[in-house]
C-alpha cells in the first residue's frame, strides 16, 4: 500500500530529521521502500501579498480593483476576477515577469485599468487538491515574503511503499517509531489532548471482532484546519472534503487510525457493533450491498448506518447541512475486515489500514487528539463522549538463541539482539537457551519465531551478513540445451525468434477457425486477450502484419511456447514464413517463401534431434490451401500449412507450421555407427510416368521396401508435368545410389535391382518406366 | 652444327606464343625424328675419336634444348593463369543467404540464466501455466484473506484453477515431489492482470531454490552476487534491502546500481517455515533460499529497452539487433 507522507509533516514530528534523500534512503533500508518526489518549482517572483483596499471596476461588473501590500514601497494595483476577494485577504501574488503553467504574467490594461500582477488560487500556483477561488493565507505570513522559501508549500513528499505486513506503520507516528528503533532520534508528540470531557454512553460493540470502541458528540462550528495542514493532506493524496472530515483524516495520518463521522441528527440512540446482520445498505459511494452473517456492522436502534472499518452509509454520512456530528473509533479484527472486503469487494483506505491491522491502542488515543483539534481551531464543540480502553492481551514468542546464526549464517552478540528487540518496544525475558519476546500490541506481523528473526537482522542490516556459496553437487540442462541448440539453429537458419502472447481473443479463435475448447478467462485485462491459445498462429500473424504494416516484405518467424489442449499444456515449435526469400540478395529478388521452404526449416529441426523417417501426409482442411501432418514413426508431431489467400500479406502467400516439442524428444535416439564402404557408389536414374497422383514419398517408400540388394537411397530430382497431353502425365525422375560395402558392384547385379524395382511399382500404381 | 641449334631454338621459342607450337618445335629437336635423336642415332658411324668429342657435346646440347623447351612450358603455363587473374565482380555486393535470423531477447537472457544455474548446480525443473489456487497461493503461505493475495492481480480460469502469478509454486511441486536436500530453478511464463509501460499481462520468470539442513541467508547473498555478476558480465554493485513476501523469511529485495540510481532487480529470502510444513516437510531440519527474477527485466537492463511491451511486438527492426550469435 503507497503510503505518501509530505517531508514538511515528518520535520514537524521528527527530532533531529536528516535531509530528505538521507531520510528516505534510511527508511528503504529498513523496509519501507521510499521514493522522494519534488513538487514542480514556484517562481520567486511570487510573493504573499496584503490586500489592502478593493474597489469595483468602472467598466466590468465581475472586475475588483484591488491595492496589494507586497512589502515594496507603492502597493501594486492589481485587476482581480475572483468574487472572493476581500480587504484584509492574504493572498499569493504573481508579480510581473512570472511565469505560471500556461500565463505569463505582465502589466496590462484590464478594461482601461492597469494591473500589475495577478491574485492566485493554489491551482494557478501549481498545488492540486485546494479550493478553488484564490488561495487565503493565514495571517502569519508578511507582505513580501517569497512564497516558495515557505516550506510546507515548497516540501517534496516522501512516497512509501508500505508492505503488507507493516500495518503499523501506515502513519507519520508508527513509521517514525520503526524509525527510531534503526537511527535513533526522538518523535515529538505535540499535539496536546484533552480529556475533561462529559461522558455519556454512546456506544459499545457486541462483538468480539471489534474492541475499544470509542465515540463523541459534537456541534459543528465556523472554523478549519490551517492552510499549512490542508496542504499536508492534499500532498498526501487525501481529498480534502470538510472541516470536520479532515480533522479525521489529518489525525488518521498522523496515528493510522480510521475514524468515523456521522450527521448525528441522522442517528437514532446510541451505536453498537455486532456481526450477524443481514440488511441493504446503500453506502457513501453510491452502492448498495447486502451485509452477510461475516461482516461487522454498526448500527443505530433502527437500521445499520456502516458497513465497520469500511464505509459508512449514505444516510448517516456528513453533509455541508450538518449541524451535529457523531463520531466513531475502534479497533477491527484484521481477518474479519479482510472476509468482508474480500466479499463485498469495496476499496477504501480505511478498509486497507484495517486489513493490515490497526494498533487497538489507537482508537482512545486518537478520539482525544481528534477532540482537542476540532476545539482548538473552532471546527466543532464537544459535547460528550464515550471511551473504551484497550485491554492489553500480550503475545510471548520463544526465540531459540542458536536459531539466528543457523539461519543467516551470520553470529550476532546476544546484547545486539536483545537490544534489536527493545528497541522494537518488545520485553525480552533471558534464559539458558531462549529468550521469551512478548511483542507490541501493534506488531499484527510478529507471530512465530522466525518473524523474530527477521526483525534482528532487519535492524541489524542485511549489508552485515557475510557473502559465500553453500557447496553443491554439478547438475546438467538436458532438456534445456537441446531447445537452446534449435533455437540457435533455426534462427542461424534466418528465421527471427518471437515472443507472442498466450492469450487470444474470441475474434482472433473465429478468424483463424481455431475450434478447440481452451480455458477463458473469468476476470479478462480487455477484450483481446480472453482465451488460452491451442495454437501460436494467432500470435505470429499478428507478428507479420504487424511487420508487414512497416513496410518490411519478408516475414520469417519462430517461437517456443505452450499452447493449450483444454487444460492440458503442449510446448511447441512454431514457424511463419511470408514474403521474400532473400529481399537483399542479388540474383534473388523476387522469389517467394513456398511449401518447401517451412518443410525445409520442419527438417532441419528433425534431422538436427536425429530424426530422418519424416513423412508428410496431405489431409484437405477447409480453410486451407494445403494442410499437412508432419509424422514420424507413424504418428503426427507436427503440421505444415499454407493458409486461406485470406491471410495473404502484400499478395504473398503465408505458411505456418508446427513441431510438438515432447513429441519429438520421444523420438530422437542415440547415434549407433554404421561402417563406411570403400566401393564406389553407382547411381541409375529411372524416371516414372504416372498418370494419376502418385506422391513422390509413396514412390520413393515402395522403392525402398522392394528389399533391393545394396541400395543405399533413392531420391527425387526432378518433377515434370507435361501439361500438352490431356491426361498431363506426371514425370518423376528418381536416382536410386547403390553400394556394397564389400565390393565393386557389377552392372549385371544392378541391372536386376532396376528391374525388380520398376516391376513393384509398376504392379502397385499406374505408372510406366520413361 | 650443334651450336647453331641452340641459336635456332631460342628464335623458333622466341616466336612461338601457344604451347601446341612449343610442342611441335619440341618434337622438331627431341622427337623421334627430330634432330638431336637423329644427330645420337649417328653416334654409332662416327669414328671413336669424333665419339669422344661429339658424344659429350650431342648430351649437353640435349639437356640445354629440354630446359629451354621446358622453361617455355613454364613461361606459357604462367601467361595463361595472369590471363584469368582478372576479378569482374564487385566484391562489395552482399552474398547470398545475409538475411540473418535473431534470438529473442528474453530467451537470451533466459538461457543465459539457466547456463549459470547450470554452472552452480541447480537442476531445471518445470510447472504448470495452469496452476490451482492451492500451489500458487495457499501452499506459498498466501492465504485467502492475505492482503498480498488482492495485490497479485490474478487471472481466473474457473473456482479453482488460475493462470499462475508467479513461478515460486514450482518451488511446492519440488518440495512434494522429491523433499530436501533441493537445489531447483525453473523459468517460465507468468500472468497477471496489469497493463502499462512497465507491466505487460504475460512475463516470464524465474524461480530458484536451494534446501539442506544448513543454507544460510549468507548463501543467499552469495548465489545473487555471483549471478548478477555473471548476467551483466561486470562486477555490480548490488545492495540487499528487508522486504516483505509470504513465502520468505527475512525476505529481501535486491537492487542493483545504475548510474545514480538504484534499481530492483529481484525478490528473494529464506523459505517460511509455513511453507516447508505445507509440503509435509519439517522445517527443523530444512531450510533454505529461494529467489525469484523478472527474466524480462533483466534482459531490458542488459540490453537497454526501456518499454517492457516493445519485447511483445516484435518489431523486425528491434528483433534483428539481436543477433544469432549473441548467445
Amino acid at each position: 500500500m503507497i503510503l505518501r507522507l509530505p517531508y514538511s509533516l515528518i520535520q514537524e514530528f521528527l527530532q533531529p530529521c536528516s535531509g530528505v534523500v538521507a531520510l528516505s534512503d534510511n527508511m528503504t533500508q529498513i523496509g519501507h521502500e521510499c521514493a522522494v518526489v519534488y513538487p514542480s518549482p514556484i517562481d520567486k517572483n511570487v510573493v504573499v501579498g496584503h490586500v489592502v483596499t478593493v474597489k469595483n471596476h468602472d467598466n466590468a461588473d465581475k472586475l475588483k480593483v484591488c491595492e496589494v501590500d507586497v512589502g515594496l514601497d507603492d502597493v501594486l494595483q492589481i485587476v482581480c476576477g475572483c468574487p472572493s476577494v476581500r480587504p484584509g485577504m492574504i493572498v499569493p501574488v504573481a508579480q510581473v515577469g512570472v511565469k505560471l503553467s500556461n500565463i505569463n504574467i505582465k502589466r496590462s490594461k484590464l478594461r482601461g485599468v492597469v494591473s500589475e500582477g495577478m491574485l492566485c488560487s493554489a491551482k494557478e500556483l501549481g498545488l492540486e487538491g485546494h479550493d478553488a477561488g484564490l488561495m487565503s493565507l493565514p495571517n502569519s505570513f508578511y507582505p513580501g515574503q517569497i512564497f516558495a522559501n515557505i516550506d510546507v508549500f515548497t516540501s517534496p513528499v516522501l512516497e512509501f511503499d508500505i508492505t503488507p505486513n507493516r500495518g503499523d506503520c501506515l502513519s507519520v507516528f508508527g513509521l517514525l517509531r520503526d524509525y527510531v528503533a534503526k537511527y535513533g532520534g526522538q518523535i515529538n508528540h505535540k499535539i496536546k489532548r484533552k480529556d475533561d470531557f462529559p461522558h455519556q454512553m454512546l456506544a459499545r460493540s457486541e462483538t468480539d471482532k471489534a474492541d475499544s470502541f470509542c465515540a463523541a458528540k459534537l456541534i459543528i462550528s465556523s472554523g478549519q484546519l490551517p492552510i499549512e495542514k490542508r496542504h499536508q493532506l492534499t500532498q498526501a493524496g487525501i481529498k480534502l472534503i470538510s472541516p470536520v472530515v479532515d480533522v479525521l483524516h489529518y489525525v488518521m495520518l498522523l496515528y493510522g487510525q480510521p475514524m468515523h463521522a456521522y450527521d448525528a441528527d441522522q442517528l437514532k440512540g446510541s451505536l453498537r457493533a455486532l456481526q450477524g446482520l443481514k440488511r441493504e445498505v446503500v453506502l457513501i459511494d453510491g452502492q448498495t450491498i447486502h451485509t452477510d452473517s461475516s461482516d461487522i456492522v454498526i448500527c443505530d436502534d433502527e437500521s445499520v448506518v456502516s458497513l465497520a472499518g469500511i464505509m459508512g452509509s449514505s444516510e448517516t454520512m456528513v453533509s455541508p447541512n450538518s449541524k451535529n456530528i457523531f463520531l466513531e473509533a475502534c479497533y477491527f479484527d484484521p481477518s474479519a475486515i479482510t472476509v468482508t472486503n474480500r466479499l463485498q469487494k469495496i476499496q477504501s483506505d480505511a478498509a486497507m489500514r484495517y486489513e493490515r491491522g490497526v494498533d487497538p491502542s489507537l482508537a482512545h488515543e486518537a478520539i482525544f487528539v481528534v477532540l482537542a483539534l476540532m476545539q482548538s481551531y473552532d471546527i466543532a464543540s464537544v459535547v460528550c463522549v464515550d471511551v473504551c480502553e484497550y485491554k492489553p492481551n500480550a503475545t510471548t514468542i520463544k526465540l531459540r538463541k542458536d536459531q539466528i546464526s543457523k539461519k543467516l549464517g551470520v553470529d550476532i552478540p546476544s546484547e545486539t539482539v536483545v537490544n534489536i528487540l527493545t528497541k522494537l518496544h518488545c520485553l525480552v525475558d533471558n534464559d539458558s537457551t531462549c529468550w521469551h519476546v512478548t511483542v507490541p500490541q501493534f506488531r499484527f506481523d510478529l507471530k512465530q519465531e522466525i518473524d523474530l528473526i527477521e526483525e534482528v537482522v532487519r535492524l541489524y542490516g542485511y549489508d552485515q551478513i557475510s557473502v559465500e556459496i553453500e557447496s553443491f553437487k554439478p547438475s546438467n540442462l538436458i532438456r534445456e540445451n537441446k531447445l537452446f541448440r534449435l533455437s540457435q539453429f533455426l534462427s542461424a537458419s534466418g528465421l527471427q525468434e518471437v515472443v507472442t502472447y498466450s492469450l487470444i481473443s474470441q475474434d482472433e479463435k473465429k478468424y483463424f477457425g481455431l475450434k478447440k475448447d481452451t480455458p477463458e478467462i473469468l476476470n479478462p485485462i480487455n477484450n483481446q486477450m480472453t482465451h488460452l491459445r491451442e495454437s501460436m498462429l494467432p500470435g505470429l500473424y499478428k507478428v507479420a502484419k504487424y511487420n508487414s504494416a512497416r513496410q518490411k516484405n519478408s516475414h520469417r518467424y519462430f517461437e517456443f511456447a505452450r499452447v493449450f489442449d483444454g487444460f492440458h499444456e503442449v510446448e511447441k515449435f512454431a514457424i511463419l514464413l511470408s514474403g521474400l526469400r532473400e529481399p537483399t540478395a542479388i540474383g534473388s529478388q523476387g522469389l517467394s517463401f513456398n511449401y518447401f521452404d517451412i518443410q525445409a526449416h520442419l527438417l532441419m529441426i528433425l534431422n538436427t534431434c536425429g530424426i530422418y523417417e519424416v513423412s508428410f501426409k496431405q489431409c484437405p482442411v477447409p480453410g486451407y490451401v494445403s494442410f499437412v501432418d508432419v509424422c514420424v514413426a507413424g504418428k503426427q508431431v507436427g503440421m505444415i500449412a499454407q493458409l486461406h489467400p485470406k491471410f495473404d500479406l502484400s499478395d504473398q502467400s503465408v505458411f505456418y507450421a508446427e513441431l510438438n516439442y515432447n513429441e519429438i524428444l520421444k523420438h530422437t535416439s542415440a547415434v549407433l555407427y554404421k561402417e563406411v564402404s570403400s566401393h564406389p557408389e553407382i547411381h541409375r536414374d529411372i524416371t516414372w510416368i504416372s498418370e494419376g497422383d502418385l506422391m513422390s514419398e509413396k514412390l520413393l517408400k515402395e522403392i525402398i521396401n522392394c528389399g533391393l540388394k545394396h541400395l543405399k537411397d533413392a531420391y527425387v530430382f526432378d518433377i515434370f508435368h507435361n501439361k500438352s497431353v490431356d491426361t498431363g502425365a506426371c514425370h518423376i525422375s528418381t536416382r536410386l545410389v547403390f553400394q556394397s560395402i564389400e565390393k565393386t558392384l557389377t552392372d549385371k547385379e544392378i541391372d536386376q535391382s532396376l528391374k525388380q524395382a520398376i516391376d513393384h511399382v509398376c504392379k502397385l500404381n499406374k505408372v510406366k518406366v520413361g | 652444327m650443334i651450336d647453331s641449334w641452340i641459336e635456332s631454338l631460342k628464335v623458333s621459342l622466341n616466336q612461338s606464343i601457344t604451347s601446341h607450337e612449343v610442342d611441335q618445335i619440341k618434337s622438331q629437336y627431341l622427337g623421334k625424328k627430330g634432330l638431336v635423336t637423329a644427330a645420337l642415332k649417328d653416334l654409332k658411324n662416327l669414328s671413336n675419336d669424333d665419339k669422344r668429342v661429339i658424344g659429350p657435346k650431342l648430351n649437353i646440347a640435349k639437356n640445354e634444348i629440354a630446359s629451354l623447351i621446358t622453361e617455355k612450358y613454364t613461361q606459357i603455363k604462367q601467361a595463361q593463369f595472369d590471363a584469368k587473374m582478372v576479378c569482374d565482380y564487385d566484391v562489395t555486393l552482399v552474398g547470398r543467404n545475409q538475411w540473418n535470423g535473431s534470438r529473442h531477447p528474453i530467451s537470451i537472457a533466459k538461457q543465459q540464466l539457466s547456463y549459470f544455474m547450470e554452472q552452480f548446480g541447480f537442476h531445471s525443473k518445470d510447472g504448470p501455466e495452469i496452476e490451482t489456487e492451492e500451489y500458487n497461493f495457499d501452499a506459498l503461505n498466501i492465504p485467502l484473506d492475505h492482503p498480498a493475495r488482492q495485490d497479485h492481480d490474478t487471472f481466473y480460469l474457473d473456482g479453482s484453477r488460475l493462470l499462475r502469478t508467479h513461478t515460486s509454486p514450482v518451488q511446492i511441486r519440488c518440495l512434494k515431489n522429491s523433499g530436501s536436500p533441493l537445489r531447483v530453478f525453473s523459468c517460465g511464463r507468468v500472468y497477471r492482470s496489469d497493463f502499462d509501460a512497465t507491466h505487460t499481462p504475460m512475463f516470464h520468470q524465474m524461480e530458484a531454490l536451494s534446501l539442506s539442513e544448513n543454507v544460510t541467508f549468507s548463501h543467499l547473498k552469495g548465489i545473487v552476487h555471483q549471478l548478477l555478476n555473471a548476467f551483466f558480465e561486470r562486477d555490480i554493485e548490488i545492495r540487499f534491502r528487508p522486504a516483505y513476501f509470504p513465502f520468505t523469511e527475512p525476505s529481501a529485495e535486491v537492487d542493483i546500481r545504475w548510474g545514480d540510481k538504484w534499481l530492483e532487480v529481484m525478490g528473494c529470502g529464506m523459505v517460511h517455515p509455513n511453507v516447508v510444513v505445507n509440503a509435509g516437510l519439517d522445517p527443523e531440519s530444512t531450510q533454505g533460499y529461494a529467489f525469484g527474477v523478472g527474466i524480462d527485466r533483466l534482459a531490458m537492463l542488459k540490453f537497454g529497452i526501456d518499454d517492457l511491451r516493445s519485447m511483445f511486438e516484435n518489431n523486425q527492426d528491434m528483433l534483428k539487433q539481436f543477433y544469432a550469435g549473441l548467445v
